[in-house]
């Protein structure tokens, strides 16, 4: 017998004999206090009270145009180094709206070598989601052009659409876009890179991305 | 017996290093104090909760090798690689021979608890393969030369002043005790390490049955990076992982982040399903997942100590131990410390050895009281004490002692001749006991309490 086998056989003549464990419903947020619902107004600003708790920045946008203007500015922020964009409709769209963009970013190319980042100071992605509730951001590697862009470069931008933000997590993880979409990797994001390591004294950018900053455009995507 | 006489050797030691219960205590308090807030903060009802968490567990216990295969199957259909291993040799076996397919020379690492367990960087050391730890906790205590202190923030007994002077002189950074420029130094120091490695290894917090996916929780970013850069990605994970659901996790996070850092939920939760599938831009080519049994099964067979294996390991428990608070994360010798440790390593590594751990408690109970997922740890320690004791046929004057005490208990009128030989005999003590100097004889009374009632009654 393999080793495999073997592990399964002993678990299972050790199960409990009586098999009276049912599985409780799905969590549904209900053992959270700050569980917000309602209108999208005031999720968005649950999150944006929550993602600056989180030293996160937090700008809106009122349509795609003004977006193009907001991105600018941060460009304009970011010390030396180019963005690297995730190459997706909607980004390259929003993109396209203010002229003095064009020489500000590069798209992702199909394939980047890992030192290649090194040249870059931020990276522009889109989100899956928004979670009021934590203040957090959820991509798929499959919707937010790869693993390393939003955590190899020092910044992450990340641009959403209002339709995009839910109450909470559990929202978010039964959504069809997670459970039947194929991916390889997904991950929660609350904040920036942060530790505290040393004397629990709070230090940002421990090794992902110093900078997390949300654009959010008031439309549906 | 060397494990027990080196515990309290080393517990004697820590106990009276003032340093040592400073730096301790400060970080356990901010710890416990952010847990507290958060809990009150974000649960409605925390006790509601932690039950419903363990509850989760207990299916996914109950359901165990079920979940195991489902997990086995979905992961391996995205083209990740599963392997079981039943102990420790087994687990670095199968690593080596991937170092060996590959050609491997480096490696980094992100902080997991169960290569601690197998002592996987001291054996490829050994074979000649660098290691890189990437956590910072976990680099200082690397370069350090020494093993994690407490298995959330591994280099919490660390002054800042000791981690400037280590970092300056093993790493050559420049002569700084500001935690803000260690950790830029750390980052700088790391950067390379992630784009040259061969292969990156994580540990998981969760194993996602339905979805087959491995969950990986921190703060630092240094797990994304390991899962995002080098062309392996290897994952070491203990068999008692499994959540039935990825909504699950809706609860598991934060339940998770509040216990161990007082965060409502970490910084990065990285759920991930398999290795670069086709169509994505990047990605390691292969990943393999190597489940770790190690003593696990024998513990999952005992009814009564299944249910330690709820633990999502958020050492909330050690920061909550006074013993742990006193001796500190070395004085244990094992890699899991503090009360769940005194639990389970008994059962997995032998009671004979590790015995001694169960009275490593005050009994007091606060580890029971924080544990996010109820494991009834201070009645767990006891049920070991008492294995222990019945396992330990060898002590006879502790036998002998405790029926003596039994015999002597059993009728107030033998308790009250007891006594009076006490008091005749009270002289003797201080001599008998003279070979351990913490003890103070105190003196006994004069007239035991039932002789001062007679006395009342009588005079009344
Ligand atoms: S036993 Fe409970 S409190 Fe201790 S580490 Fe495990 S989950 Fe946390």
């Amino acid at each position: 017998m393999n080793s495999r086998d073997k592990i399964l056989q002993k678990l299972r003549s050790g199960m409990p004999q009586s098999q009276t464990e049912e599985l409780p419903l799905q969590p549904d947020g209900n053992y959270f206090k700050d569980l917000r619902e309602g209108a999208v107004d005031e999720l968005i600003s649950q999150f944006a009270e929550k993602l600056r708790a989180l030293s996160g920045e937090f700008f809106v946008a009122e349509n795609e145009k003004e977006a193009a203007s907001l991105l600018l500015e941060i460009f304009d922020t970011i010390d030396d180094g180019a963005c690297l964009a995730q190459p997706h409709e909607s980004i390259a769209r929003v993109l396209a709206l203010n002229e003095k963009l064009a020489d500000r970013f590069e798209m992702l190319p199909g394939e980047l070598d890992g030192d290649l980042f090194a040249e870059y100071a931020a990276g522009l992605s889109t989100v899956d989601f928004l979670i009021a509730r934590t203040g957090s951001i959820v991509l798929r590697n499959i919707g937010a052009g790869g693993r390393r862009l939003s955590v190899l470069p020092p910044v992450h931008i990340a641009l959403a659409w209002q339709n995009q933000i839910v109450p909470s997590l559990d929202a978010a993880l039964q959504a069809e876009l997670i459970t039947d979409s194929e991916w390889s990797y997904a991950t929660i994001i609350s904040g920036p890179s942060r530790t505290a390591d040393i004397q629990k004294n709070l230090v940002l950018g421990a090794h992902g991305p110093k900078q997390l900053i949300v654009v959010l455009i008031k439309k549906d995507r | 017996m060397k494990e027990l006489k080196g515990f309290l050797q080393r517990s004697e030691v820590k106990a009276k290093d003032d340093v040592h219960r400073e730096t301790i205590m400060k970080a356990v308090v901010s710890l416990d104090t952010a847990a507290a807030q958060t809990k009150s903060m974000q649960f409605d009802d925390w006790q509601q909760a932690r039950q419903e968490a363990a509850k989760i567990k207990d299916y996914a216990l109950a359901n165990l090798p079920d979940l195991l295969e489902q997990f086995e199957q979905k992961i391996s259909a995205r083209g990740a690689k599963v392997l079981w291993a039943e102990n420790v040799e087994q687990a670095r076996t199968y690593f080596m021979d991937i170092v060996r397919e590959r050609n491997a020379k480096k490696v980094v690492k992100s902080k997991s608890m169960i290569t601690e367990e197998i002592e996987l960087n001291e054996f490829l050391e050994h074979a000649g393969i660098e290691v890189l730890e990437s956590d910072l906790g976990e680099l200082i205590v690397q370069v350090a030369n020494e093993k994690p202190y407490h298995i959330i923030t591994p280099a919490i007994h660390k002054t800042k002043e000791d981690i400037a002077k280590i970092f300056h002189e093993r790493l050559g950074a420049p002569l700084t005790d500001s935690p803000q420029e260690l950790t830029m130094f750390a980052r700088a120091h790391l950067r390379k390490a992630y784009l040259s490695a061969d292969i990156g290894i994580t540990g998981a917090n969760f194993l996602i049955a339905d979805r087959g996916a491995i969950v990986m929780t921190e703060n630092e970013g240094n797990g994304r990076l390991t899962m995002a850069c080098p062309p392996v990605h290897v994952v070491f994970c203990g068999i008692e992982k499994v959540l039935p659901r990825m909504a699950d996790l809706s609860l598991f996070l934060p339940l998770l982040a509040t216990s161990a850092t007082g965060q409502q939920i970490s910084c990065y939760n990285s759920i991930t399903a398999g290795p670069r599938q086709s169509g994505e831009p990047d990605g390691p080519e292969q990943m393999y997942v190597i489940l770790v049994d190690n003593g696990r099964s024998d513990l999952y067979a005992k009814a009564t100590f299944r249910h330690s294996l709820r633990c999502i390991r958020c050492g909330a428990c050690l920061n909550a131990c006074p013993v742990y608070r006193t001796v500190g994360g070395h004085t244990y010798n094992t890699a899991y410390q503090g009360p769940i440790g005194s639990v389970i390593t008994p059962h997995l590594r032998g009671l004979a050895k590790w015995g001694h751990l169960s009275s490593a408690s005050s009994l007091c109970g606060s580890c029971t009281d924080v544990c996010p997922v109820n494991i009834d740890l201070h009645h767990l320690l006891l049920k070991n004490r008492a294995e222990a004791n019945k396992a330990d046929k060898g002590n006879k004057t502790w036998a002998a002692g405790m029926k003596s005490w039994a015999y002597i208990m059993s009728d107030r009128k033998k308790l009250q001749r007891f006594r009076r030989l006490g008091r005749l005999g009270e002289p003797l003590l201080p001599i008998l006991l003279s070979g351990d100097k913490r003890q103070r004889v105190p003196a006994m009374a004069k007239k035991s309490f039932a002789e001062l009632w007679e006395e009342n009654e009588q005079s009344r």
